[in-house]
C-alpha cells in the first residue's frame, strides 16, 4: 500500500483527481538501490548499537542495585558498632581520669581555708580550679615562711595588689613555740593563704580585739611595705623580700597588741618573733624597741 | 517482543511501525521506508529540478534524521506530517546553503501572487484535457510545468500528491492557513492543466 493509493480521491474535485492520477502515473522515480541499502543498513546498525548500549547501563544498574541495598542495610549497624566501641573505650578512660581528679576536687576544705578559696571549691570544678588543684598537687619545694605558696598558687586568681599584701603572721610562716592553740594551729601544714580568718575565728574575744587592732596597724604597716615592694607585676620576687614583709607585718602585729594593752600577748609575739628572727627588734618602731628591751 | 511477520507489519499504521522501530524492530523501519521512500525521493527530486544527485543527498539526510530520531519519536500527529516536516526543513536548509532560493523567497507570498497573476492571464479553466489519452509527451510536460511553478505552489502540490497530506496538515506544516494552502493548490492544478491543454 503506497501513499498514492491511500490518498486517492482526496482532491478538491474530480478533475484534480484525474490530474493526480496522471501525476502518479508520470512520477514514478525511486531512490537508487544503493541508497536504500545504505539507509536500511544504518537503521539496523542503529538498533544493534542501541542493543549493546543498554546492556552496559543495565549491568551497571544491576551492580548499583546490588551494592546500594547492602550499604543501606549495613551502614547503620556499622555506625552503631563504631559508636559503641568508642564509648566502651572512652568512658572508662574518662571515669578513671575523673577518679584521679575527684579526691583533689572534693577534698574537704580545711577549716583554715579563706572564704575566697571556699567559694572556689564550691560547685563543679572549673578549668581554673582544676589547674589550681593540679598546681597544688604538683610537688613544690619545702614551704618557705612568708607565704611563698601564695604567690605560686593563687597568683592568677586574685588582684596583684592583694597578692602582694603580706599575710598575717600565721604560725606556718614562722612557727612559734607550741604553747597555745595558736601555736598548735601554727604548726599545721596548711598553706598560709588558707589560714588567717579561720584561725582568727577560733581565738578568744580579747584576741579578736587585739587582731582587729592589729589589722588596722597592719594596714598602716603594710602600705609602705607594699609601696616599697617591687612592681606588683614582678612575680619572681625573692624570698628575702617576703621575709622582710612578713617581719614587718609581725612587728606591726606586736605593736598592735602592745597598743591594745595586751602586753603579755605582745611579749609572747615578740619572743616568737625573736625566735624566728634574731634581728626582730630592728623591725619595731623606736618606742616599741625601748619596750622590747625590757622583754627577755 | 517477538518479531512480526511481513503481513503483520504491512497492516500496521505508520505510527505503529515507527514506534516499533524505536523499540528496536529494524524490520518495522524497512516496512516504513518502503512505504514512503518513493514519495520523499520524488518530493526532493521535483524541488531539485530533477537533479538526482541532490535528491539522493536530501533523501539520505532525511531518512538518517528519521533513524536518529527513532527513540524520540512521539505520536503527536500523523507520521507523514512529521516526516514531511523534516523533509521540508532539510529542503529549506539546502536552498539556504546554495543561495538558490532563500527562505524568504520560499515563504514570500509575492511569488505566489505573481504566479497566480500569470496563471490568470493565461486563461481560465477549459474542458478537462486529462480525459484525453496520456502519452509520454504529456508526462514530460507535466513534470516541466511543475518545475516552473513557484516553490510554494510546487511544495503544496507535492506535499498533497506525493506526501498524501491533507490541506489541514499542509497548513499546519507550512504554518499557513488552510485557505492559503487551498489557493496554492488551486493555482498549481490550474497550471498543470494549462500545460496539458497547451499541446503543440
Amino acid at each position: 500500500m503506497s501513499v498514492h493509493d491511500r490518498r486517492e480521491g482526496s482532491s478538491p474535485s474530480e478533475r484534480d483527481a484525474a490530474l493526480e492520477r496522471l501525476w502518479r502515473e508520470t512520477s514514478v522515480e525511486q531512490p537508487p538501490a544503493h541508497l536504500d541499502a545504505a539507509l536500511l543498513a544504518a537503521a539496523r546498525e542503529s538498533v544493534a548499537s542501541r542493543r549493546e548500549q543498554p546492556a552496559k547501563p543495565a549491568l551497571l544498574s544491576r551492580r548499583r542495585a546490588g551494592t546500594t541495598p547492602w550499604l543501606a542495610r549495613w551502614q547503620p549497624l556499622a555506625a552503631t558498632a563504631a559508636v559503641a566501641g568508642l564509648a566502651f573505650v572512652l568512658v572508662p578512660t574518662m571515669m578513671s581520669r575523673e577518679e584521679k581528679l575527684a579526691p583533689t576536687l572534693q577534698r574537704p576544705a580545711p577549716t583554715s581555708v579563706p572564704a575566697g578559696a571556699e567559694s572556689q571549691s564550691d560547685g563543679p570544678p572549673a578549668p581554673d580550679a582544676i589547674s589550681a588543684t593540679r598546681a597544688r598537687e604538683t610537688p613544690v619545694p619545702a614551704r618557705e615562711p612568708g607565704g611563698r605558696r601564695e604567690r605560686d598558687v593563687g597568683a592568677t586568681d586574685r588582684p596583684l595588689v592583694q597578692r602582694e599584701i603580706p599575710a598575717p603572721p600565721a604560725p606556718a610562716a614562722v612557727p612559734p613555740p607550741a604553747t597555745s592553740t595558736e601555736a598548735a594551729a601554727a604548726t599545721s601544714t596548711e598553706p598560709m593563704e588558707e589560714a588567717p580568718e579561720a584561725t582568727f575565728g577560733e581565738r578568744s574575744d580579747a584576741r579578736s580585739k587585739a587582731m582587729e587592732a592589729q589589722t588596722a596597724g597592719r594596714a598602716a604597716a603594710s602600705a609602705p611595705a607594699a609601696a616599697a615592694a617591687p612592681s606588683p607585676t614582678t612575680r619572681d620576687r625573692n624570698a628575702d623580700d617576703a621575709m622582710v614583709l612578713d617581719a614587718a607585718a609581725w612587728a606591726a602585729r606586736i605593736e598592735a597588741l602592745h597598743a591594745s594593752g595586751d602586753v603579755a600577748a605582745a611579749e609572747r609575739e615578740l619572743r616568737s618573733f625573736r625566735a624566728a628572727d634574731p634581728t626582730a627588734d630592728a623591725y619595731l618602731s623606736k618606742p616599741l624597741r625601748d619596750w622590747a628591751r625590757t622583754v627577755e | 517482543m517477538h518479531p512480526a511477520n511481513d503481513v503483520e507489519l504491512e497492516s500496521r499504521t505508520d505510527e505503529a511501525l515507527m514506534r516499533a522501530y524505536g523499540q528496536g524492530d529494524a524490520r518495522a523501519f524497512e516496512t516504513l521506508y518502503a512505504r514512503h521512500k518513493g514519495a520523499t525521493y520524488r518530493y526532493f527530486l521535483r524541488h531539485a529540478d530533477s537533479n538526482a544527485a541532490t535528491a539522493d543527498e536530501l533523501h539520505q539526510d532525511l531518512w538518517m534524521r528519521v533513524i536518529d530520531a527513532r527513540e524520540r519519536y512521539e505520536v503527536q500527529a500523523r507520521f507523514s506530517t512529521w516526516l514531511y516536516t523534516l523533509a521540508r526543513h532539510r529542503l529549506i536548509d539546502h536552498w539556504r546553503s546554495r543561495h538558490h532560493v532563500t527562505l524568504a523567497s520560499l515563504e514570500d507570498d509575492g511569488i505566489l501572487m505573481q504566479a497566480e497573476e500569470s496563471f490568470a492571464a493565461a486563461g481560465g479553466d477549459a474542458d478537462d484535457p486529462l480525459r484525453a489519452s496520456i502519452d509520454d509527451e504529456r508526462r514530460r510536460r507535466l513534470v516541466a510545468a511543475l518545475a516552473d511553478m513557484s516553490p510554494l505552489q510546487r511544495d503544496a502540490f507535492l506535499l498533497h500528491v506525493e506526501g498524501g497530506l491533507s490541506l489541514e496538515e499542509i497548513a499546519t506544516l507550512t504554518a499557513t492557513s488552510g485557505e492559503t494552502v487551498k489557493s496554492r493548490l488551486r493555482y498549481a492544478y490550474r497550471r498543470l492543466r494549462s500545460t496539458l491543454e497547451d499541446r503543440p
